[in-house]
């Protein structure tokens, strides 16, 4: 959806604040949106309602939006924020040094992206949200850092960590 | 039924198979496809109402604006008043002329010149110096005692009178009988009842009085008691 563009015309009434293109935009970005939230928070009813307060966020202020063309991504970041003000008390980062790493971990099999979904909802709460925002998302370490209010080298770790947790927990599904 | 002809793969196929296990390789080939999921089917419900409830939010210049505006009447009105105000201003009408009195040596300054005796026609001088005015003799108006002319009437003489003469008859004065009781009145006072026994004497005893009715009398009740003597 992310790669998807809007319709100009949508935008716009969505803009001039119509309620029937607030419905269609929210018919169209609601499976994105939800599944960002429910990957960082890890629970339905939670995600549920921050997803509320995003859109109707979005919908208030989207008059202070300067690129309707940036729509989507400007609708992820506010639900993004919000998910990670949520979760913020649950997210704890594991010190890496207590984790017994296997250093060049061999990884010989292939999977798809359900296995891959299985494997991301196992990860503890630090290592799954920079995971997510990351490799699912496409920040960078500075604005991972950023969101998360941890430093660059702590979200690099913390990178690390979930892959070599991921490869894992995706070996183990697939000896299952 | 003719066999057709078999074709080879390349050589680096299966190099290439063994590069697609990379892991980062299959995260960043499956991560824009993980799978969606759907929140609540009530949702919009619930985003519409919230939306309905809560009023439109106003941008920061307007309150500037309304705060600006408020500062300019307020500028305009206080610059208003005082103008009026000063135009308006009357000089009171001075009824009292207050005079200074003239400072007396005080003790101090006595000390310092070393004389402490100040003579009358000094400070007279110093009266005149500040023109004040001296006092002067207040002029008193007596009032002349008024005289009342006396009224020289001629005495009253009665001819006839309509009684001729008025006798007063003494009357004797009614003595009653004489009496060997003693008559005691008293109102509302607060006697404690005495009560008298004549047990060995010989006497026939009284009981009207050891009577809890007539002992126990209200106090705003009169009370008379005969004695015989």
């Amino acid at each position: 959806m992310s790669s998807q563009k809007l319709d100009n015309n949508l935008i716009s009434n969505v803009l001039l604040g119509e309620r029937s293109a607030q419905f269609q935009l929210f018919e169209l970005t609601k499976g994105m949106l939800y599944s960002i939230c429910y990957r960082v928070i890890n629970d339905e009813d939670e995600a549920n309602d921050v997803l509320q307060d995003s859109y109707v966020e979005i919908f208030q202020k989207i008059h202070t939006l300067k690129n309707p063309e940036a729509l989507l991504g400007w609708m992820k970041t506010i639900t993004i924020r919000k998910a990670i003000l949520q979760s913020k008390k649950k997210i704890h980062f594991e010190p890496i040094e207590e984790v017994k790493m296997e250093a060049n971990e061999d990884f010989d099999s292939w999977f798809d992206a359900e296995m891959l979904d299985q494997a991301i909802r196992s990860l503890p709460d630090g290592a799954r949200a920079v995971f997510l925002l990351i490799e699912v998302e496409g920040y960078s370490h500075k604005e991972n850092s950023e969101l998360l209010g941890i430093a660059e080298s702590t979200s690099k770790s913390q990178l690390h960590y979930a892959k070599s947790l991921l490869k894992k927990r995706i070996s183990k599904l697939l000896q299952a | 039924m003719r066999k057709l002809p078999e074709h080879s793969p390349k050589s680096d196929l299966w190099s290439k198979i063994q590069a697609q296990k990379d892991f980062d390789a299959q995260v960043k080939a499956h991560a824009s496809n993980l799978p969606l999921k759907e929140p609540k089917a009530d949702l919009w419900s619930a985003i519409e109402s919230e939306l309905d409830q809560k009023t439109p939010v106003i941008p920061l210049w307007k309150y500037g604006v309304v705060a600006a505006s408020l500062v300019l009447i307020l500028a305009i009105s206080g610059i208003a008043y005082l103008e009026v105000g000063t135009k308006d201003m009357r000089e009171p009408v001075i009824t009292e002329k207050i005079t200074t009195t003239p400072e007396l040596p005080t003790s101090k300054e006595s000390k310092d010149t070393g004389d402490n005796s100040t003579t009358v026609p000094q400070i007279q001088s110093q009266l005149a110096e500040n023109h004040i005015p001296q006092n002067q003799p207040i002029k008193k108006e007596t009032i002349a005692p008024v005289g009342i002319p006396k009224l020289e009437l001629a005495d009253l003489i009665i001819e006839n009178p309509v009684v001729p003469h008025l006798e007063i008859t003494k009357t004797p004065e009614m003595e009653g009988p004489k009496t060997l009781h003693k008559v005691r009145i008293s109102w509302g006072l607060k006697e404690q009842p005495k009560f008298k026994t004549t047990l060995g004497l010989g006497i026939p005893e009284d009981i009207s009085e050891r009577q809890i009715g007539r002992a126990n009398q209200n106090s705003s009740s009169i009370k008379i008691k005969i004695k015989r003597e």
